[in-house]
């Protein structure tokens, strides 16, 4: 359990800025800029942040659906992005994705059956009745009535939809599922079902999970452990439990004071974030959240502080910490 | 602004060149030899008449002369011989150009005239006599091909009732009268199709104002939905005709070929089917340019029109 | 989806005119009571008569043969053209949508280009060099309406390729083959499907212009549109020689425009119900 899954290093992503007749770059959105991180074989690992901080694009990254600038993403000790043609299309079949938006991420003129039997088809796995009969112990598998196999995606509800987008990424037992979003498009009492759903399957088929999401009580309640991200840059890596108890960087500290507690008596100050937040055109040249810090120094300013180990396992950017 | 109308003249020039070149590149791409489709079956079994035709028409030159020559021709507006007369092109484009483009716009202007009063009374009248009778008009009249109408009103005016001749021609100079006489039947084909179409649009555009809630409110307060429909005439006027004439376009020149071939109207396309008919490239080659430039022009100036009226075209 | 079809109105009343053109359109040189080409010079411009149900023509050939025979050259330009369009710009159009890049400005450039002339001078151009007939029509309508199916397809392949579900069949691994055919093709085809029966209709109009200009199918096999064209010179002797092939024209097209308004009413109202 100890060997790293996924290895990501020092992965960039700037879409360049279309402007004018002759499409000339007038800058770029530095969308992923230098983002590393370890997954470890059957850990979950968590990758919180706002919108827009890049965690989507990054999880596109990995997926190769886009191309990166720079960087390293090793996968069971392949590098990702030199494979090409036939050998990237082998490599997918241990490398799958659950979407966000249960509307959308089914074809609509597709049954059930053909979209979660797609992954046998496209890697010439099972056909005709062994595919079916996978197909429907899938199905049930992920909690559905194998007999829906002929039904369209349009008569299925939202959670229905992403179980059947479950069930679609597990068909061929990979070794790394991508959650992103996978419930943010579901309704709180629907989301603890999917999500138990996930744990679930994850036991059984021993998945390691990069699990997205902007929820921080959802990050926490599947993750073992937890990066932070904030405008294209890891803040913040951590256990955890660890990161809810002490978490180090500003930001996360912001985050973490904003998620509503149970206990109506806990007292509680909230965080409240000033400053604009720069844009990810024209980020500023030292810290990016130093616009919107609470305990901003000259410093931050000036120089990007590095992701430095602060305690076992617990990493952190911030120059609050850089002088030990 | 000036940036964006800048723009489109240079697209404008582009296209045309283009077209150009491709009506140029046609005669090339031809089957068999130009020069032996000009002379004919006959004269073209001699050898000797044929090199000297392959050198008339510069094919005995390397493409690339052949092209530069042509450019600096064309730029000149010295565009060859009807193979036909010999009349020179320009002359003919001179003489009945004119005459296109006279039954184009008395044609464009009485669609107007005809068609905005009758869709703003049908948007004022919502319902009524008018708007229900402007409905199946417009879909009996896309359905119709227009020299169909044109021959149903011969039938009617020409043949039942004798009022007006079926075709022929009068210069205005000469005679005024029948020229205007001549120039009805044929203008009020044309008129009717377009008219059809600019009645619905200015309906459309009037009940869009008058539905808006300023208006409502102005109503509301007293002014009649007269008062406000003279305040907005000209807008309401003006776009959708502009609107129709953009749409339409290619139908309206395609309507203008038919048209004149049905009443003998000397005209562009009377000229070019001629041409056609006889196998006179050249002439074949102007008319085609001639006419394609105006369809972009036109075109052009619509879409410009459009970025002044509406800044977010821009 | 033939249940709806048929619940409306306007696709029965349109289906129900069509159907039987289209019959005679197969069947026709059996109906026909006489040779559409056999001249007799005896019989000319004769109005309604026994035998000759519609009258004869300038050349004493019968008229109701002559619509008979006439539907199949119109009706086999305005689908094969049709097809021939359909085909071509949905593959640039799809292409484009798709793959962007140089394909995307490739097949836009060319679009605008071929949207510089207006149809029927396209038309007039390549008949005026390389003659009529069916097949140089299909093939000159089939380019001059492609455009049109080049842009729906562009646009709604530009839509459909950023959905989710297009970027999971991306990540399962499969082949642009496969995505194309599987995930964008079947989710583009309703706006095609309405553009065919406004395609058609355009085709019958621009076939039948040329035809009256004689220069569209050759005669001696006739046309409505070129019979139209002869008898305009017979108005006064024989006012019924131009009214039938008008009123047949007018008729056809005017139920394929409906069938086509229908088609859109049915198609869309689903669309929106996703």
């Amino acid at each position: 359990m100890n060997n790293i899954l996924l290895d990501v290093q020092n992965v960039k992503k700037h879409f360049p800025l279309k402007k004018g007749v002759f499409s000339r770059g007038k800058g770029f959105v530095k969308a992923v800029d230098g983002v590393s991180f370890s997954v470890y074989q059957g850990e979950t690992f968590g990758l919180v942040g706002e919108s827009g901080c890049g965690k989507s694009t990054l999880s596109r990254l990995i997926m190769r659906l886009i191309a990166a600038d720079e960087g390293e993403i090793r996968f069971d000790g392949k590098d990702l992005l030199k494979l090409k043609g036939g050998e990237l299309r082998r490599q997918r079949q241990h490398l799958q994705m659950v979407f966000q938006k249960p509307f959308e991420s089914l074809n609509p003129r597709m049954t059930v059956g053909e979209i979660v039997g797609a992954p046998f088809r496209i890697h010439g796995k099972a056909k005709g009745a062994e595919r079916e009969r996978r197909v429907r112990e899938l199905l049930e598998k992920v909690g559905l009535d194998p007999d829906y196999v002929n039904r369209y995606p349009h008569e299925f509800s939202g959670g229905q939809r992403q179980r059947i987008g479950i069930a679609r990424a597990i068909a061929l037992n990979p070794k790394l599922v991508i959650c992103d979003e996978a419930v943010s498009a579901l309704d709180v009492s629907i989301q603890s079902q999917i999500l138990n759903l996930l744990k679930q399957l994850q036991r059984e088929y021993q998945l390691t999970y990069l699990f997205i999401s902007h929820n921080l009580s959802v990050v926490k309640h599947m993750s073992d452990r937890i990066a932070v991200m904030y405008l294209g840059k890891i803040v913040e890596i951590a256990g955890a439990d660890e990161l809810y108890a002490s978490p180090q960087h500003p930001y996360t500290k912001a985050l973490l004071s904003a998620i509503p507690h149970a206990d109506p008596d806990a007292k509680k100050e909230r965080i409240v974030l000033t400053g604009d937040v720069p844009s990810p055109v024209n980020p500023p040249a030292g810290c990016r959240f130093c616009t919107r810090c609470s305990e901003v120094m000259p410093i931050c300013r000036e120089r990007e502080p590095a992701l430095i180990e602060t305690a076992d396992g617990h990493a952190v950017a911030c120059h609050l910490y850089t002088k030990e | 602004m000036a940036r964006f109308l800048v723009g489109k003249l240079l697209v404008m020039v582009l296209q045309v060149f283009v077209v150009a070149t491709i009506v140029f590149s046609l005669v090339r791409l031809m089957p068999g030899d130009p020069a032996v489709l000009v002379l004919g079956t006959e004269r073209g079994a001699d050898p000797a008449a044929v090199a000297e035709m392959r050198h008339r028409l510069g094919l005995d030159q390397p493409v690339f002369k052949q092209f530069a020559a042509w450019i600096g021709d064309f730029v000149r507006f010295d565009w060859g011989e009807s193979i036909f007369d010999g009349t020179k092109v320009t002359d003919y484009m001179a003489q009945r150009l004119p005459n296109t483009i006279e039954l184009a716009v008395v044609s464009i202007v009485l669609a107007a005239l005809i068609g905005v009063p009758l869709g703003m009374v049908a948007a004022v009248r919502r319902g009524g006599f008018v708007d229900m009778l402007l409905s199946s008009i417009a879909a009996l009249g896309i359905s119709f091909p227009v020299y169909v109408l044109g021959t149903f009103l011969i039938l009617l005016f020409s043949f039942k009732l004798g009022w007006l001749p079926a075709s022929g021609f009068a210069s205005f100079s000469d005679d005024p009268a029948k020229h205007i006489e001549r120039l009805v039947l044929p203008a009020f084909t044309l008129a009717l199709g377009l008219a059809a179409a600019i009645a619905r649009m200015t309906r459309s555009s009037i009940l869009e104002v008058l539905n808006k809630e300023f208006v409502l409110t102005l109503r509301a307060k007293g002014v009649s939905s007269a008062g406000v429909l003279i305040r907005h005439v000209f807008r309401n006027a003006v776009i959708p005709v502009v609107t129709i004439i953009g749409l339409q376009l290619g139908n309206l020149i395609g309507g203008t070929v038919l048209i004149e071939y049905l009443f003998n109207w000397p005209g562009m396309s009377t000229l070019l089917v001629k041409a056609i008919s006889n196998r006179d490239y050249p002439l074949i080659q102007g008319c085609i340019v001639v006419m394609s430039t105006f369809f972009i022009v036109i075109n052009m100036l619509v879409n410009m029109l459009y970025g002044l009226l509406d800044p977010r075209v821009r | 989806m033939w249940k709806k079809c048929f619940r409306n109105k306007m696709f029965v009343f349109s289906f129900v005119v069509l159907v039987p053109i289209v019959a005679i359109a197969l069947f026709g040189p059996w109906i026909a009571p006489h040779d559409p080409l056999k001249i007799r010079p005896d019989l000319t411009l004769r109005p309604s008569m026994p035998g000759y149900w519609l009258g004869t023509d300038e050349f004493g050939r019968d008229i109701l043969s002559r619509l008979i025979f006439g539907i199949r050259p119109s009706m086999i330009v305005a689908l094969g053209s049709t097809a021939l369009a359909l085909l071509l710009g949905t593959v640039m159009g799809v292409a484009a949508g798709y793959f962007k890049g140089w394909t995307e400005q490739i097949v836009l450039r060319v679009i605008d280009i071929v949207l510089c002339f207006p149809p029927i001078l396209l038309a007039l151009m390549v008949v005026g060099f390389w003659g009529g007939g069916v097949r140089n029509l299909i093939i000159i309508i089939g380019i001059v309406y492609a455009p049109h199916f080049g842009r729906i397809a562009h646009s709604a392949t530009l839509q459909v390729r950023s959905l989710e579900y297009v970027e999971s069949e991306l990540s399962l691994g499969a082949t642009h083959w496969r995505v194309l055919t599987k995930s964008i093709l079947p989710n583009v085809l309703s706006p095609l499907i309405i553009q065919v029966s406004l395609t058609v209709a355009a085709a019958i109009l621009l076939e039948s212009g040329l035809s009256f200009l004689g220069l569209g199918v050759v005669p001696p096999e006739p046309s409505w549109g070129q019979m139209i064209g002869d008898a305009r010179g017979y108005i006064h002797l024989h006012p019924m020689y131009v009214i039938w092939p008008s009123l047949c024209l007018g008729i056809t097209i005017l139920a394929i425009n409906l069938m086509g308004d229908s088609l859109r009413d049915i198609l869309d109202p689903k669309l929106k119900g996703r």
